[in-house]
């Protein structure tokens, strides 16, 4: 009987949640008011055409849009294309763009806007667009609305990057003037068909953009005005929420053990939704190329040697879950759980490193090795180069820390490769491209590139056919069986997958209704007065 | 002349000998790059140039007033010091005089009570103001002011698109103005107060004080009219220091409070490798140094005749 009474109190308050839910899901959307939000660090400049950092992308894709975005399962939805067709052979992709959009300036936008941004923005200047719009070899506009793109091979990977993230459409009239694109002064200041247009930016301080009362759908957005402040400092950014300064901040905007803290309070909320696109796995690189690690033995030892809920727990405060392979598992397309895994075992670790002929010395160490910090991706970092000393110290090897900034840390890595493991964390967007474990990808001197030296042979194979394959049953069946081969050869341990957190006022709503949440457009978002 | 042209050298050969490049930088925050892209980049930035050249171009741009173009921020570099200039200013200068007046004044205090409990109570108030670090000190002032009572804006400038015009305008920046400038003059003022305090002790021992005191003075013309301005001059040069280092304005200060200042720039132009905007920032900086030093030296004789005759 009491746990009848229990179930059934229980039971209700479900009802009653779902009810309140329900409510407050039915709100009309209220006109008016100024959203602020926090962002950081401040960007270098307002255009993800010309430097596609996440940064540069919270303010741009307010201002520009794409052909498409994506729902909250991934699929495409109309924006500036309103219906597209792929051919059969995924040789020819047709838009169909939408009547009567206006640049914020008062110009028409047409599909030749569309052809300019491809073949000069997205394609020369876009680091992530140079290899997804590679093979478009040709782009044709039989009219002012309709686009059609020929390619070369079939490029599964492009219709999943046509959000504002990754290709925003930009103003021919603006920018093809035939000097260089980058130096335009409109790239600080730019016109685009978003809900937003821009106002202005004041280095330091803040970012100012306007409701666009031309929106072509007609309604939206909904406040007057949409401020982003940048605020240097993690304490302060924690006081400008707290106070209600700032009624939003993306992308972990405060460190994470101050997240719990804030999200007590009754009138903020904390949500992990919105940060499926990137879909980020935390990821220890090996230096394959010279030893230790070369040895795959040695891979497998520090694999079983890393703790890995304990480095969620306590660096990450829980926000994420264990990874159990290099593609993420909101990536349901692609993702599979049928790979090795590595549990936590320190015995096991030992038995392989003495396999490995690295006994312990008569201190008990087996190995010195150094870790290089990413301190520029945040605190955290420093402190999980802690927890893995410690750590690593139970198997009997020896960690240096070493800290840099971003410039020196990345020329480490990418060109001089002195570097034995490091952590980063490592997107894979929608339909991954996995470039960081192709042979091929070994480029000195190119940051993101190939930098463990890992290469196999079947990997670049099956790599490579998904690229160009239009089946997608195949698809599938080629990225399962180079997730299965990466977690066996080990050239990365894969830690968890990375749960960014949105902090918002109770009285925003509808901030994160895509894919990419708040690298949207913000075009539904509304404040309740 | 000369010192500018060693200064320009000087920085250009500093800032080339950190690793990484602002193409690093960039790629690095885009997530991914190839290896045309890098090429693209370095060449668009002026990277792919030889040292000696990218020099001799950085040279002939300086003797020219031209300080070149941030590609790392797309605008010119004379633009970006410029935007940023006013933020400094209102910013260091009333913290500047702020913490001399303030600071002269409770030296004075101190000196002409050595010894009783008042002089204890500025002099032990003034070594825990200047042992205090004064990014603790901001976020404290941000957690009792703005946080719990809720009194000041908890930083940026100004109220963000509150269409302010006139006195409205100027009342809304004071009021972000209080805890940056204080937490900016606290550290000065200690520094002031204990400075002029030593210093009017130290004057007042002089052969022409106790001169002044045969003479019959009271104690009040004696301490203003002789030790006084005597005991001004290292003031004076503690005052050119902190000017100096006006244009640099505060890392620490501009971070904890978002204040659009030169210092953040600075420092965003390191981590960036923003070579032509840090060098610019480098130069701009080391030629208020010169002039700052002009003054003082100028100052020196107006307050000490002897000086100049000499």
């Amino acid at each position: 009987m009491g746990i009848n009474l229990h179930l059934r109190a229980s039971l209700l308050g479900v009802v009653m949640a779902t009810a309140l839910a329900g409510t407050a899901f039915a709100q009309e959307p209220q006109r008016g008011g100024v959203l602020t939000t926090i962002h950081f660090p401040e960007p270098a400049v307002l255009s993800s055409g010309v430097n596609s950092g996440f940064v540069a992308a919270y303010v741009s894709t307010k201002i520009y849009e794409g052909l498409l975005k994506y729902d909250r399962k991934g699929d495409p939805m109309p924006v500036l294309a309103t219906s597209w067709d792929v051919a059969k052979d995924g040789l020819t992709i047709t838009f169909h763009l939408r009547d009567g959009v206006k640049w914020h300036d008062g110009q028409d936008f047409t599909a030749d806007d569309v052809k300019f941004s491809l073949e000069k923005v997205w394609k020369v200047l876009h680091s992530r667009g140079r290899l997804i719009f590679a093979n478009v070899q040709q782009v044709d506009t039989p009219d002012k609305l309709t686009v059609v793109l020929h390619l070369s091979k079939p490029s599964p990977a492009l219709m999943y990057s046509l959000n504002s993230f990754q290709a925003q459409v930009m103003p021919k009239h603006i920018f093809d003037d035939g000097s260089d694109i980058a130096k335009n002064p409109h790239i600080n200041a730019p016109i685009g068909t978003g809900p937003w247009k821009f106002n202005e930016w004041q280095r330091g301080s803040h970012v100012v953009l306007d409701r666009n009362e031309s929106y072509w759908d007609t309604g939206k957005p909904y406040p007057d005005r949409l401020v982003v402040r940048y605020i240097p400092d993690a304490a302060a950014r924690s006081a400008a929420l707290e106070t209600g300064e700032a009624q939003l901040g993306a992308q972990s905007p405060i460190p994470l053990s101050d997240v719990k803290r804030l999200a007590s309070l009754p009138d903020i909320k904390v949500t992990t939704e919105g940060y499926e696109y990137f879909a980020n796995v935390s990821t220890t690189y090996f230096n394959t190329a010279r030893k230790p690690f070369s040895d795959i033995r040695v891979r497998h030892a520090f694999a079983y040697a890393t703790d890995r809920q304990a480095m969620l727990d306590d660096i990450w405060y829980g926000y994420g879950k264990l990874a159990t392979g290099p593609i993420a598992s909101y990536n349901t397309k692609f993702y599979t759980a049928d790979v090795p895994q590595y549990p936590y075992d320190p015995e096991k670790a030992k038995a392989l490193l003495d396999e490995a002929g690295y006994t312990p010395d008569k201190d008990g160490i087996r190995m010195r090795l150094t870790y290089d910090v990413n301190s520029p991706l945040g605190a955290e970092y420093v402190r999980l180069g802690e927890l893995l000393k410690q750590q690593f110290a139970k198997i009997g090897v020896e960690l240096t820390l070493r800290t840099q900034d971003l410039a020196t840390f990345l020329k480490r890595i990418y060109t001089d490769y002195d570097y034995d493991f490091y952590t980063a964390y490592n997107g894979i967007y929608t339909y991954p491209i996995l470039s960081q474990w192709w042979g091929k990808n070994i480029q000195k001197g190119v940051p993101f590139s190939n930098s463990t030296g890992y290469a196999n042979p079947r990997v670049d194979e099956l790599i490579e056919a998904a690229q160009i394959e239009s089946d997608p049953a195949k698809q599938v069946e080629e990225f399962h069986e180079i997730q299965k081969i990466v977690m066996e050869d080990l050239p990365v341990l894969v830690n968890f997958e990375l749960d960014p957190v949105t902090i918002y006022s109770t009285k925003v709503h509808d901030h994160s209704v895509t894919y990419d949440g708040p690298f949207g457009s913000f075009s539904d978002v509304w404040i309740e007065r | 002349m000369l010192v500018v042209f060693i200064i320009a050298t000087a920085n250009f050969a500093l800032v080339h000998l950190v690793p990484g490049d602002a193409a690093d930088v960039l790629a690095g925050e885009s997530g991914s790059a190839t290896p045309e892209y890098m090429q693209m980049l370095r060449q668009r930035f002026g990277l792919d140039k030889s040292l000696p050249e990218q020099y001799a171009i950085y040279i002939w741009n300086t003797a020219r007033l031209d300080l070149g173009y941030s590609f790392r921020f797309s605008e010119p570099v004379s633009k970006l010091i410029l935007g940023r200039l006013p933020a400094t200013l209102i910013l260091m200068v009333p913290a500047a005089i702020l913490s001399f007046c303030i600071g002269v004044g409770m030296g004075v205090f101190a000196s002409r009570r050595v010894g009783t409990w008042a002089d204890s109570v500025v002099s032990v108030a003034a070594v825990l103001v200047y042992a205090m670090p004064v990014f603790w000190v901001g976020l404290m002032m941000i957690v009792i002011f703005s946080v719990n009572l809720r009194w000041l804006p908890t930083n940026g400038m100004e109220t963000i698109a509150s269409g302010y015009r006139g006195m409205d305008y100027v009342i809304d920046v004071v009021q972000h103005m209080i805890m940056p400038v204080t937490a900016m003059a606290l550290f000065y003022i200690a520094l002031y107060t204990r400075m002029m305090r030593a210093s009017m002790l130290e004057v007042s021992t002089l052969d022409f004080v106790t001169t002044a005191r045969a003479k019959g003075l009271n104690d009040s013309r004696v301490a203003y009219g002789h030790v006084l301005p005597n005991a001004l001059l290292p003031m004076v040069t503690l005052l050119g220091l902190q000017v100096s280092t006006l244009l640099g304005g505060s890392i620490l200060i501009e971070t904890i409070f978002g204040w659009p200042g030169i210092g953040r720039l600075a420092y965003d132009s390191i981590a960036g490798r923003d070579v032509n905007l840090l060098m610019g920032i480098l130069l701009a900086s080391s030629v208020v140094v010169i002039v700052t030093n002009m003054v003082v030296d100028l100052a020196y004789g107006w307050l000490d005749p002897r000086i100049s005759k000499g």
